[in-house]
């Protein structure tokens, strides 16, 4: 028993090879996980419900999946489904497949729009955790 | 007089000890590096996940998000432990350092020196205040920069969030350090009259303990108790004042970092109404304001602290400054061949108090036996003590030989010269190691003979482990007179052309310090020997007797020849006149 506690003691505090290979094992784990997890880099816009589409001033790339739609950010946000995006006169406008989720919206409303996929490093280390351009 | 040590002198004088484990030192940094950065960006970790969710529903990030966070948080938990286990381990070392240091200064502290200093005193510093030392180390110096660090991360990082919050968050450190100040001067000077009375009380308890005896048979328990509640009292008085000091400014401290809050609270509520704040980001800046709060408030706690053991460090650095037997500066060696010894013209004195010897001469011719004798106070002791080194004078030299003292070294000259003292000196181990004191390289058979000419080997060898016998707390006692003819022993290994008797009968019976008399008649053949002694039983074993008075050799002459011509002589044996016919 003796000895086992001498050897503990020998590799945490004397000798500490598991110190090392420790840090080097969680730092390029952890590189690898954030590095490799992707998230969306929103735009944040001001935009406008008409029936089944949401128009945003200004000119953006065709985008597909979900973009997220609100009057306070903190009260709801209403994901809906991207079905085609058209350019049009300087604004851009985005098809939704369900219209109905937004009844309960104001006409004028604030729109998150996936414009990027960074990954999670940048994310946690350079932006802060902001996930909104 | 050494210099008053400030909170940053005192890191430049116990940096030093860093220094010695740089190693360790570079793992715990390194390793509390990678723990800041992680409580930095693991709250920023957990605001992810609670945006993704919260917001945007987005499941499959979230739990890649939740494992980076899990990974981070066990790496942080491991990478806590090692650096804790270093932490420990240093602390342990660092603490060893010191006290190492100490006792080797104290080993070869000067005589002078630990004549003024009290036995208490020395213990603390030895132990409680090499620990304070360690303390001061490992959270000013170590804990205090990796808080630093931290801080730094966390103002960097809080900046990102919004410069409103950031410079709010910044406002905190320099009252905090403000309010540091202001009470870390004044408990200074607090804990400096704790560290002087707590000096005092080991100092006062160490020795009623050893008079415990003393004290009941006199039946001073009541006077003893009174002066134990004197003792108290002042330092319940310091400390409760110092105390309060320093919950008053733990607790100024609370009162701005909540004031602080309420208006980081305000900030958040407007950009959260504004849509510029996520609940993601609202959590990390209260985990990080927390998070910074709690180390400004543990730096100025230690900060407060750091000044209460500075007067810790002073003592030791004072110590650690003290002249030693290190700065004694013959090199040579003292060669003895007769045992000639001349003291001229010798004037002493300890520091701050009045000379003891001014003028004083004294020749001791080769294998002469000399009695000091004179009233407690006269300075017989340390004028013996000087052969050896331990006072130097302040005017005139000794010679020993033709070979003035000052040009020899410590080591020769306690070659050449033995002592033995009433106490004498026993260390917890067996008989052989005890005499070896003499004589490191002493043989078995070596040490079968001095105790045969001690008189000491008959009872040895009854012993069933003979010299391996172990004496001391954990094995066999001695009566006076057996540690007697083991010191005579240790002469015979050391063989030194003088010796130095000090009192060494003085606690014996008349019966027994006959027979220790009889084996010093041996012992002393072919030496010179000075004997101080109160017994005229040990004067008169002398050919000559010096009376030290008034700093100055008074009288000197044969013994027996002063019984009947020296008043004084008689007046210090008190030895009737009639008497002295007889």
């Amino acid at each position: 028993m003796k000895k086992i506690e001498n050897i503990y003691v020998k590799y945490t505090a004397k000798k500490p090879i598991l110190f090392f290979l420790l840090v080097l094992v969680s730092v390029s784990l952890i590189l690898f996980l954030t590095v490799t997890t992707k998230t969306n880099l929103f735009l944040t816009c001001d935009a406008s419900i008409e029936r089944d589409k949401i128009i945003v001033d200004g000119l953006m790339e065709s985008c597909t999946g979900q973009l997220y739609v609100y009057d306070n950010r903190e009260e709801q946000i209403y994901p809906v489904e991207i079905t085609e995006t058209v350019q049009d006169d300087g604004t851009t406008i985005f098809y939704i497949a369900d219209a109905e989720a937004l009844s309960g919206l104001p006409r004028e409303v604030k729109a998150d729009i996936p414009a990027d996929e960074i990954s999670l490093f940048e994310r946690i280390f350079i932006r802060g955790g902001k996930s909104n351009e | 007089m050494n210099k008053k040590l400030n909170y940053f002198t005192a890191i430049k004088f116990l940096s030093k000890y860093i220094r010695k484990h740089k190693k360790n030192f570079s793992l715990i940094y390194a390793g509390w590096f990678f723990n800041n950065l992680l409580r930095v960006f693991v709250p920023i970790t957990f605001s992810v996940m609670i945006d993704e969710i919260v917001y945007y529903r987005n499941i499959p990030v979230f739990f890649r998000v939740s494992l980076v966070f899990a990974v981070m948080l066990l790496f942080s938990c491991i990478l806590h432990f090692f650096t804790e286990t270093q932490h420990s381990y240093l602390s342990i070392m660092y603490a060893y350092d010191i006290k190492r240091d100490i006792f080797d200064h104290v080993l070869y502290a000067d005589a002078e020196y630990l004549s003024d200093v009290k036995t208490g005193d020395v213990i603390n510093t030895c132990n409680s205040y090499a620990n304070e030392c360690m303390h001061f180390v490992v959270q000013n110096i170590i804990h205090m920069l990796n808080k630093a660090m931290l801080l730094i991360l966390l103002v960097v990082y809080v900046f990102l969030f919004g410069w409103q919050i950031g410079l709010l968050m910044l406002v905190v450190v320099p009252l905090s350090v403000f309010v540091s100040i202001r009470f870390g001067k004044k408990n200074r000077q607090y804990m400096e009259n704790q560290r002087e009375n707590e000096a005092a009380y080991n100092g006062w308890l160490y020795e009623i303990l050893s008079g415990l005896r003393d004290i009941r048979m006199m039946g001073a328990r009541e006077t003893a108790d009174k002066s134990f509640l004197n003792h108290q009292k002042k330092m319940i008085k310091v400390n409760v004042t110092a105390e309060f000091l320093t919950k008053t400014a733990n607790h100024a401290l609370t009162v701005i970092q909540l004031l602080i809050m309420l208006a980081i609270y305000g900030v958040v509520a407007y950009m959260a109404f504004e849509n510029n704040m996520t609940v993601g980001t609202l959590t990390a800046v209260l985990a990080y304001y927390s998070s910074m709060t709690f180390q400004v408030k543990d730096m100025t706690g230690m900060y407060l602290r750091a000044q209460n053991r500075i007067s810790f460090i002073q003592h030791i650095y004072d110590l650690l400054h003290s002249p030693t037997e290190k700065d004694w500066e013959g090199k040579a060696d003292l060669v003895v061949t007769e045992g000639k010894i001349i003291f001229h013209d010798i004037s002493f004195g300890y520091q701050n108090r009045p000379a003891i010897f001014s003028g004083l001469n004294l020749t001791i011719q080769p294998e002469d036996k000399i009695a000091l004798v004179g009233k407690s106070g006269e300075g017989k002791t340390t004028l013996a003590y000087m052969l050896i080194g331990f006072y130097k004078p302040r005017e005139g030299y000794i010679e020993i030989d033709g070979q003035r003292l000052c040009d020899c070294s410590l080591k020769s000259i306690r070659e050449n010269i033995g002592i033995v003292q009433q106490e004498v000196l026993l260390f917890d181990g067996t008989i052989s190691e005890n005499l070896r004191l003499g004589r490191r390289d002493a043989t078995e058979a070596e040490m079968r003979e001095a105790c045969q000419r001690a008189g000491i080997l008959d009872y040895i060898e009854s012993l069933p482990d003979g010299l391996d016998t172990a004496i001391g707390k954990s094995g066999v006692g001695l009566s006076g007179g057996q540690k007697q003819r083991l010191a005579i022993a240790r002469i015979y290994l050391k063989d030194p052309k003088i010796i130095i008797f000090d009192e060494a009968t003085s606690a014996l019976d008349s019966e027994t310090e006959r027979d220790i008399h009889n084996a010093w008649a041996d012992a002393l053949n072919g030496r010179t020997a000075i004997v101080i002694a109160h017994r005229q039983s040990s004067v008169l074993l002398c050919r000559r007797a010096a009376i030290l008075d008034g700093g100055r050799i008074a009288e000197l002459g044969d013994p027996e020849d002063m019984i009947r011509t020296s008043s004084a002589f008689r007046t210090l044996f008190a030895v009737k006149e009639a008497e002295a016919y007889d």
